[in-house]
């Protein structure tokens, strides 16, 4: 080494000068500079809160303007008609919180019903039976678009695009375009309908279906919160490169989420039967959109990797108190159309301000 | 003296993205207890070498060697078992979750007994605890809640705790690395650091604008306080 390459100064002549040094390796002050800051932080750490707040006024609201509305009645409509499309959104918050999209669930919902109402029908297999291959083929439906998403990399909505129009194509071509009646499940499988059935008390009535659905919603709850799948799931919506250098095996849990949202359409269609009473290849056609509308408005982002399964309960029974109660306030049908469109874009608008870093 | 064998071995290393080659007939040994940092131009192919070494990255070819053993590693996991930890230069961190879920992601611990084992529930607790009294440790604990989430904490803050996630389990080895290399007067951000564009004091300099590699060659002063869950790591990578 020659010496005008030497280091004109030692280490120590370095270390020195720390003894000067700020000693506190990093300091984390507090974010509650402002209300607005400290509203933000709140509803980071509860994303329930909103939608549930939403909830209550919305109900609250809707019983000054139309008595009718309030009571368990009305509220027990709003349950039985939301439960369906509570289901599906279960399936599609699990598909979301992975930053992805799911435009098949409707699709697999239906063939998953068809098959139970053929297989337990018109084939005469036992109900259990019946059900239970309807519920692995929405799995296996899951599953395909899993592979396609996971392995093959293809952009979710592209992927769920396409099989949304193959789904649908199978179901008529399965179905010959031809409802099974209801008449013909009651005399041949009545335990079809089961989930239809309930339990009244005072008035209202809870329908095994929507028992159902908040059985599931808290499993889930308890899957994405307190288990280690839960938080991948999140991790991977989040940054899919982080998880991967992390260690998450992503492949197979984004092939594992696609499958079990298919899965719970699969579960949602033996519900559907019992709501409905009849399978027909061209019902639920606004589940879909349905679904999401409910995701989002429950205050999971599109972009992955936070949200909540209550809040897609929530959600659901947003849109419900508002078609019920728009409805019995005589308002004309389009409007609930027009209400729901609102509550997407101010839930997404709001979902925009929280993801913004702390400034 | 006895002849020390590497406890890590690469040996022509290849990797072409594309017709890019980002890595070409690297070789690079390390010995137990060294502390060796990867020094080059931008585009030299630091990052492609800690990545293959660490699994992010599987080599077109080449081969790796830990304790003499070929090794073929297919994700970090695989290496991470081996006991390779990687801290990366964009801190690999999931914004929404907390501090706590960030350090221990892809690795929970479970409760014990059958809500672990049955219903797989997360030990919460005991990695939060983990977590605090590790970060109180490195001096870098002025925090009181372990469950914010990454993404509420500036920038700033979130650089600072950034390699934390891998720290727990190598034990503080960055901030010796610090300073072993400050003597060796070398600056240690070797990959970000324009200054060390040219590798002056590398012992064993790849092919001009390849990767070099910088040792100090002394082992570690002190016993590693990695957990006993993990295994000892041999080697801990640093990509900053």
């Amino acid at each position: 080494m020659s010496a005008e390459d030497a280091p004109t100064k030692t280490i120590s002549d370095f270390e020195a000068t720390l003894t000067k040094a700020d000693t506190a390796v990093a300091s984390f002050e507090k974010d509650d500079r402002t209300l607005s800051h400290i509203l933000r932080a709140q509803l980071r750490k509860n994303p329930t809160l909103i939608p549930a707040l939403v909830l209550l006024i919305s109900i609250l609201a809707f019983s000054i303007v139309a008595p009718r509305f309030f009571g368990m009645g009305a509220l027990s409509t709003v349950l039985k008609q939301t439960t369906v499309t509570g289901f599906v959104a279960l399936a599609q918050t699990l598909v979301i919180l992975t930053a992805g999209i799911d435009l098949s669930v409707g699709a697999i919902l239906v063939i998953s019903s068809l098959i139970m109402g053929n297989l337990a029908v018109i084939s005469g297999l036992p109900v259990l039976l019946a059900v239970l291959v309807g519920f692995g083929f929405g799995g296996l439906m899951g599953l395909v678009n899993g592979v396609l998403v996971a392995k093959i990399k293809l952009p979710p909505f592209i992927v769920t695009l396409g099989t949304l129009s193959i789904f649908n194509a199978l179901k008529l071509w399965y179905s010959q375009s031809e409802s099974i009646r209801n008449a013909d499940i009651e005399a041949n499988a009545p335990s079809l309908l089961w989930f239809g059935q309930g339990i009244n008390f005072g008035g209202a009535s809870l329908s095994f279906g929507g028992i159902m659905l908040i059985l599931l919603a808290a499993v889930l709850w308890y899957v994405l919160n307190h288990t280690a799948w839960g938080r991948h799931v999140h991790a991977i919506g989040d940054d899919p490169d982080a998880a991967m250098l992390s260690g998450i095996n992503v492949t197979r849990t984004l092939i594992s989420v696609y499958t079990v949202a298919g899965l719970i359409c699969g579960f949602a269609a033996w519900i559907a039967i019992g709501r409905v009473g009849s399978v027909s290849p061209i019902a639920f056609d606004t589940v879909n959109l349905g679904s999401i509308t409910a995701v989002v408005i429950g205050g999971t982002s599109l972009f992955g990797g936070r949200g909540s399964i209550i809040g897609s309960v929530l959600g659901a029974f947003i849109v419900g108190v508002f078609n019920t109660g728009l409805s019995l306030a005589g308002v004309d049908d389009y409007w609930q159309m027009f209400a729901a469109g609102c509550l997407v874009i101010v839930a997404v608008a709001l979902d925009q301000w929280l993801r913004r870093a702390s400034q | 003296m006895t002849a020390v064998k590497p406890i890590l071995e690469a040996r022509g290393l290849m990797k072409r993205y594309g017709t890019v080659v980002a890595m070409n007939g690297a070789d690079f040994d390390l010995m137990p207890g060294e502390i060796c940092a990867v020094i080059g131009d931008n585009g030299a192919g630091k990052s492609t070498l800690i990545k293959a070494l660490s699994g992010a990255v599987s080599p077109d070819h080449g081969e790796i060697l830990l304790d003499g053993k070929p090794v073929n590693f297919r994700s970090p996991d695989d290496a991470r078992a081996m006991g390779i930890e990687t801290v990366y230069q964009n801190l690999a961190m999931s914004p929404a979750l907390s501090i706590a879920d960030n350090m221990f992601l892809g690795r929970e611990w479970r409760k014990p007994g059958i809500m672990g084992q049955v219903f797989r529930q997360m030990d919460r607790p005991r990695m939060e605890a983990f977590a605090r009294q590790k970060l109180s440790e490195l001096g870098l604990m002025t925090i009181q809640d372990i469950s914010q989430a990454v993404e509420t904490l500036s920038g700033g803050q979130r650089q600072g705790r950034g390699p934390r996630r891998r720290l727990w389990v190598k034990g503080g080895d960055l901030g010796r690395t610090d300073r072993r290399l400050g003597r060796e007067g070398i600056p240690s951000r070797a990959g970000t650091d324009p200054r060390c564009a040219r590798p002056r004091h590398s012992d064993h300099p790849y092919q001009p604008q390849h990767a070099a590699c910088v040792r100090s060659g002394r082992p570690h002063p002190h016993p590693p306080p990695w957990p006993s869950p993990v295994r000892d790591p041999p080697a801990g990578l640093f990509d900053v």
